[in-house]
């Protein structure tokens, strides 16, 4: 099993827990969704768990990736903004409307 | 076992493209042709999501201009599905999601592009699980998929449209992508080839990104001649791509008839241990006497963690997803949802549009790399997946190959597992160490089961040697026919 000493409880076995990493990935749960949930993910993620079967001594650190070569930095024709802004639903003066990032009121 | 089905030739696209170059045919006809299939069996398969009339006569009659000023298409006249998680110019590219509903690219993946220089036309898309996350197909917004053996039954995934359409011979040969097994799995359930290359063989310029360490193109084609043949164009390095390695694709079709004398075959010691169905087993192991009538030297091999596989995988695969399905925010396309304010507004488009299997794995996956769990999730599935690669390279300096079955157990009933996410995980069990290890591996059909469903050998290589996987597939094909079946649909 994963030691699990400095490891908080398991996240999946509450609702609230399943509304936090929710919340997390920016996700919303219908309601009854997360209860619903839980038991999948909780069923998957003790069979993930068999990862801690290996003693920790038999484990090599992680392997870097290797480093990808660089192109020349040189500047080429883009796509173009009229391009890019055709598949956005909705645009104004040329730009993508977002809603208020600030508040007002400040 | 023979085959049951009607036979076949061994490079339906080598006489496609003799035809064609030779002024026998048109790429038009044969364009036509096709088309007239796809309309024909569409209705009973389902495997692409949109195709373009238009857009393939007017592709297919500008390779009959470049075959009559003269060029030498390796591919002229070959109508390719593509799978809809990459993109082609005039095509969408919706993943099979909600989230990418409408969404239209504009240019062309480095493999489509490249395709299409050679000759090669594009069909359509082909369906997919949502982002390529499923083992069924079923994961699809949009539609089912149905395998053209049985249609009550899946044809796999997450490349189960491609599959089912050259299976079905709608097409002779579509692109997929191999995350943990989305070309072997969906190619060995419907009876055709399929081969994941080495990673960073082919550019993923235009591949929707998955899991990034993992992700792979792959062709599916009836044979393994014809799969060379396809992979001879794609692979290559690419400016586009930075994790294209900058090696060529060597002698594929050479490889293809080159046999498989001298070549030393490692069975897989682990793979009776994964609670495959006894069929598949004893399939296998018929498999493995012909390998070795067919010339190769057998020996059994031992890869220690290949067990692992699974959980190390979907700990890496979700995580890495959970970080590239991030940039899905709603802002620049896909259907808008109104919301007061912006972290609201992520919410609510990403709720809306993400089916319940990708929300499960990006659910799964930022909490594999949360604060308070990376260590024991993300980094220590990190650490077994090094252990393995290096199980993988001790083994190969043993054996040239290493042969398991593709699937532990042929091809299952729509809706047996939407409910039970680990079973359909499972399916993967035999397709994700070398995923994980980054190497080549093929599926190669090797007979039926019972119910006349496909079955299928793997071969697996070290890193950069898909010659040898061409050389010995094509020998086993040989030995055994089973690529020449089609199911009655395609008759």
């Amino acid at each position: 099993m994963v030691p699990m000493t400095s490891v908080p409880e398991n996240p999946f076995l509450s609702r609230e827990g399943v509304e936090r990493v929710a919340r997390l990935a920016r996700l919303r749960l219908e309601p009854g969704e997360a209860a619903e949930l839980a038991p999948k993910l909780e069923h998957i993620l003790a069979h993930i768990e068999r990862i801690g079967e290996i003693p920790e001594a038999e484990l090599p650190e992680p392997e870097a990736s290797p480093a990808t070569p660089l192109r020349a930095d040189q500047p080429v024709p883009g796509t173009g903004r009229v391009e890019l802004a055709r598949n956005a639903a909705v645009t104004a003066h040329g730009l993508v409307p977002v809603p208020r990032v600030i508040d007002a009121n400040r | 076992m023979r085959a049951p089905g009607g036979a076949g030739p061994t490079s339906p696209i080598g006489e496609i493209v003799s035809a064609v170059r030779g002024g026998a045919k048109t790429a038009e006809q044969t364009a036509r042709e096709a088309l007239e299939r796809i309309g024909r069996r569409e209705p009973r398969i389902g495997a692409f999501l949109t195709w373009d009339e238009g857009r393939v006569i007017a592709e297919a009659r500008e390779v009959d201009r470049r075959v009559a000023s003269g060029e030498d298409l390796p591919l002229a006249g070959v109508m390719v599905g593509v799978k809809d998680n990459m993109t082609a110019e005039g095509y969408p590219a919706s993943c099979g999601s909600r989230i990418l509903e409408g969404f239209s690219p504009g240019y062309d993946a480095t493999a489509v592009a490249r395709l299409k220089e050679a000759g090669a036309i594009v069909a359509g898309k082909t369906n997919l699980d949502e982002f390529a996350m499923g083992s069924s197909t079923e994961n699809s917004a949009f539609q089912k998929t149905r395998n053209p053996w049985d249609p009550e039954r899946v044809p796999g995934g997450s490349s189960g449209g491609s599959a089912a359409a050259v299976a079905a011979r709608e097409v002779p040969a579509a692109l997929g992508s191999d995350t943990g097994g989305s070309v072997r799995q969906p190619a060995a359930l419907c009876g055709v080839v399929g081969l994941k290359p080495t990673w960073g063989r082919v550019s993923r310029f235009g591949l929707v990104a998955f899991a990034s360490s993992l992700d792979q193109i792959g062709p599916l084609a009836a044979s393994v001649e014809d799969a060379a043949r396809l992979y001879a164009v794609v692979a290559g390095p690419d400016a586009r791509d930075s994790t294209a390695a900058r090696v060529g694709p060597g002698d594929p079709l050479g490889a293809v008839s080159r046999g498989a004398k001298g070549l030393r075959v490692g069975v897989l010691r682990e793979a009776a241990a994964e609670g495959a169905d006894p069929q598949v087993l004893e399939n296998f192991s018929r498999a493995v006497s012909a390998l070795s009538a067919a010339g190769a030297a057998v020996e059994e091999v031992s890869v220690p963690r290949a067990p692992y596989a699974i959980p190390v995988y979907y700990v890496v695969a979700n995580a890495e997803a959970s970080s590239n399905l991030a940039r899905y925010d709603g802002i620049r396309y896909g259907p808008r949802e109104e919301a007061d304010d912006l972290e609201s507004f992520y919410a609510a488009h990403r709720t809306r549009g993400f089916g319940p299997e990708v929300k499960r794995r990006i659910l799964l996956g930022t909490f594999a790399l949360s604060a308070g769990y990376a260590d024991a999730f993300y980094k220590r599935a990190s650490r077994v997946r090094a252990l393995l690669r290096r199980d993988f390279a001790e083994a190969f300096s043993r054996v040239d190959a290493i042969a398991c079955p593709t699937v532990p157990a042929p091809a299952f009933r729509l809706g047996e597992k939407v409910d039970d996410p680990l079973a359909m995980y499972l399916s993967d069990v035999y397709t994700t160490p070398a995923s994980l290890a980054g190497i080549p591996a093929i599926s190669v059909p090797s007979g039926f089961s019972r119910e006349g469903l496909p079955l299928a050998l793997q071969l697996m290589a070290a890193p950069w040697r898909e010659e040898t996987l061409f050389a010995l597939s094509a020998a086993y094909e040989r030995e055994t026919r089973f690529t020449d079946a089609a199911p009655p649909i395609a008759g």
